[in-house]
């Protein structure tokens, strides 16, 4: 046996046989999830790069005039949307207007809108929190109701409530959330008058005043991804609850609750996760329709409005943070998921 | 490093909650009353009036071949049938305390400090997940509260213990990285990391190869020997168990078919069906170099037979062993035998000759 010295305690208290810190695989464990989270990063630069690109090209192509749009149809002589252009960079070929755009962006300068000449920086910045707050209160209800629906499901798969939420999560699946939103308006807003109907309060207003603003909209996106969870979790469940660790720990006499969270929903929640990650994209979808519904100031609006008038400067910048937010949410789950699944690290790496 | 060493102080309080006997001396440790069990939600019934126990620091073997109830026995004295699976009739008693009714909190309490399990295919056992040493630890300090620390250096005693090289770096390996062996020493390190009295052995040496499967069997009399633990070692191997038991205990389609001291057993086996077994294992005086095989098939689970459930297969039946159900009869000290023809003195010549 090999007992690696270690300084710190070689103190005559010690026992005969200190136990020796930091044996190789644990530093190793680290060691791959870092690894990982650098190769989760080291995509993203690629794929914000083609994302970006693409929808660059898009705008490019989509045969907008910006100057002439921007100057309106009496002052669009060719002369002055030459003129404009060429303020605009919009002279150039287009390769090398995507790169003033993504050196300027790298520099944290995503440009002006064409039209209100607001930097889209600060646009964004504005509307940020109001669809992050959701997001992620989003992503918190998912969870909770989601996983618990699908937790106690698959323990008392079989029973009354094991099938009541089957139904519930193939109808709530079939909800789009501008629906489930208006729905939750008329049951909490109008009809109960507990919770305001539309609107937004920042959280340095007023911490109460901000759930209570945010609470119905997160609810509404949360409700098909909280189905899809319930589902994916119980099926993980029942079959993890099935294996024979799960027998292993019951007659090391540990007890039930426990084998529950540590071993089996450990193991099973891999599937829900993945999920969660897929439907975040979706979430940030429906956070459109269902600010329209909640009349919220956020990025879905901005992004809906400069897309209709082609104002490809905004498009640009929230597309940007979007397709970061999108990779960021996924990195977050791959690196959770590795931490939960050690057997996927294999043999010997 | 014995075992003994291992032995806290605070094993001496069992807890409270669960039945917490004093063992006895003489007294039986575990004990299987006439236990019937029925599978798939009662259609069939598996287990017919089984009867066994187990002193204190014996070793009882369980032998036949796959699907006589074996494995469900064990898993009945463990509390963790499967679904569907339910104890009809009978009754399952630890140190004189019932079982048959045990709440699954008072299983907890039974678990790990008066019985520990290990299984054919360890891996399977472990979560796949998790370290091995963060599964032993965590026994450690869930069920004797100990220290995260404490408890990590107690979980590389017993790794040491358990005969593993490098414990330091085993503790952080999970599953996947280690041999079968290495695995279930594992599994008896975590099965006796809380001293219990009994350990039940599911074709623990099975999957392993002979080498291991030796070493595997002088580990289980030496903590035998050190702690006097007792084991109930299920195995279709009659070399093994040969090897290993005080006791034998002959299963047969869900019944015993003989019992007695594992000498005794074979060197005289009287029932056809352990005679045929060892043949088969060419163990005893039964050694033949042509692979032998037991003609016929054993009865389905759930098909209604009158008398001797071996008589199909017997090459000694007759019309006595049909007519009727066939009750054990006491052919010598502990010497049981479920066979009409148990009084004729069969020598082994005798009936290699058949």
């Amino acid at each position: 046996m090999t007992v690696t010295s270690m300084p710190r305690a070689a103190g005559a208290d010690q026992p005969r046989r200190a136990p020796a810190r930091g044996a190789a695989p644990r530093r190793r464990r680290s060691r791959i999830i870092v690894s990982r989270l650098g190769g989760g990063l080291a995509v993203l630069v690629p794929i914000v790069l083609i994302s970006t690109f693409i929808t660059y090209s898009l705008g490019a192509l989509s045969n907008s005039n910006p100057a002439a749009t921007i100057l309106g149809q009496d002052a669009a002589t060719p002369a002055a949307v030459a003129r404009l252009n060429h303020a605009l960079g919009l002279d150039h070929p287009l390769i090398v207007q995507y790169w003033n755009w993504l050196t300027q962006a790298a520099h944290g300068n995503l440009g002006r809108s064409y039209f209100t000449q607001i930097p889209v920086a600060q646009s964004i910045a504005q509307r940020l929190p109001v669809d992050l707050s959701i997001a992620v209160l989003a992503v918190i209800l998912a969870a909770v109701i989601g996983g618990g629906a699908g937790m106690i499901a698959a323990i008392r798969r079989g029973g009354w409530f094991d099938r009541g939420v089957t139904v519930a999560c193939s109808a709530a699946s079939t909800l789009p959330a501008f629906v489930v939103g208006i729905i939750l308006v008329v049951l909490f807003a109008v009809t109960a008058h507990l919770l305001p109907a539309n609107g937004y309060v920042g959280p340095s207003t007023s911490i109460a005043q901000w759930l209570a603003h945010i609470i119905l909209p997160s609810l509404a996106l949360s409700l098909a991804v909280s189905a899809d969870i319930a589902r994916q979790l119980r099926t993980s469940l029942v079959e993890v609850l099935e294996q024979n660790y799960i027998v292993g720990a019951r007659v090391r006499g540990l007890p039930y609750r426990r084998i529950l969270v540590r071993h089996a929903l450990r193991n099973a929640a891999g599937p829900a996760l993945t999920i969660l990650g897929n439907d975040f994209p979706l979430m940030l979808a429906g956070a459109v329709a269902a600010e329209a519904v909640f009349s919220l100031p956020g990025l879905g609006q901005l992004l809906l409005q400069s897309a209709q008038t082609r104002d490809i400067p905004v498009v640009q910048g929230l597309l940007l943070v979007i397709s970061c937010f999108v990779i960021v949410v996924n990195l977050i789950v791959n690196t959770t998921l590795n931490w939960l699944y050690r057997a996927n690290d294999g043999i010997g790496t | 490093m014995t075992i003994d060493n291992l032995r806290s102080p605070d094993l001496a309080a069992r807890p409270a909650t669960a039945a917490a006997p004093a063992v006895t001396a003489g007294s039986d440790l575990l004990r299987l009353d006439d236990l019937h069990i029925s599978v798939h939600h009662g259609a069939a019934t598996a287990i017919r009036g089984i009867s066994l126990t187990v002193q204190p620091g014996e070793i009882v073997g369980l032998v036949g071949e796959s699907g006589s109830g074996k494995t469900l026995t064990c898993r009945a004295a463990l509390g963790v049938l499967p679904d569907g699976c339910t104890i009809d009739q009978g009754s399952l008693s630890f140190a004189g305390h019932d079982l048959t009714t045990l709440s699954r909190r008072g299983w907890e309490g039974v678990h790990g400090r008066l019985m520990g399990a290990v299984f054919q295919d360890p891996a399977s056992y472990l979560n796949p997940s998790i370290t091995v040493g963060h599964q032993l630890a965590e026994v450690l300090r869930v069920k004797l509260g100990l220290s995260r620390r404490a408890a990590r250096q107690r979980s590389i005693e017993l790794f040491t213990s358990v005969g593993l090289n490098h414990p330091e770096h085993v503790f952080h390996q999970i599953p996947a990285e280690l041999s079968g062996g290495m695995l279930q020493r594992v599994m008896i390190a975590i099965a006796i990391s809380c001293d219990p009295q009994l350990l039940v052995a599911d074709e623990a040496t099975t999957a392993l190869d002979v080498t291991i499967q030796a070493e595997v069997i002088e580990l289980l009399r030496r903590l035998r020997a050190e702690r006097g633990l007792a084991v109930l070692f299920v195995s279709h191997d009659l070399a093994v168990v040969a090897e290993l038991c005080d006791r034998v205990v002959v299963f047969y389609a869900g019944e015993v078919v003989e019992s007695g001291p594992a000498r005794e057993i074979i060197e005289r086996p009287r029932h056809p069906y352990t005679q045929a077994l060892l043949r088969v294992a060419s163990v005893g005086d039964f050694r033949r170099r042509e692979l032998q095989v037991i003609g016929g098939q054993p009865p389905q689970v759930g098909e209604h037979i009158t008398g001797c459930r071996f008589a199909g297969r017997c090459p000694a039946a007759a019309a006595v062993c049909r007519s009727g159900p066939i009750a054990p009869v006491t052919v010598d000290d502990q010497h049981e035998v479920r066979c009409v023809r148990a009084q004729e003195a069969w020598t082994a010549g005798e009936l290699a000759a058949r």
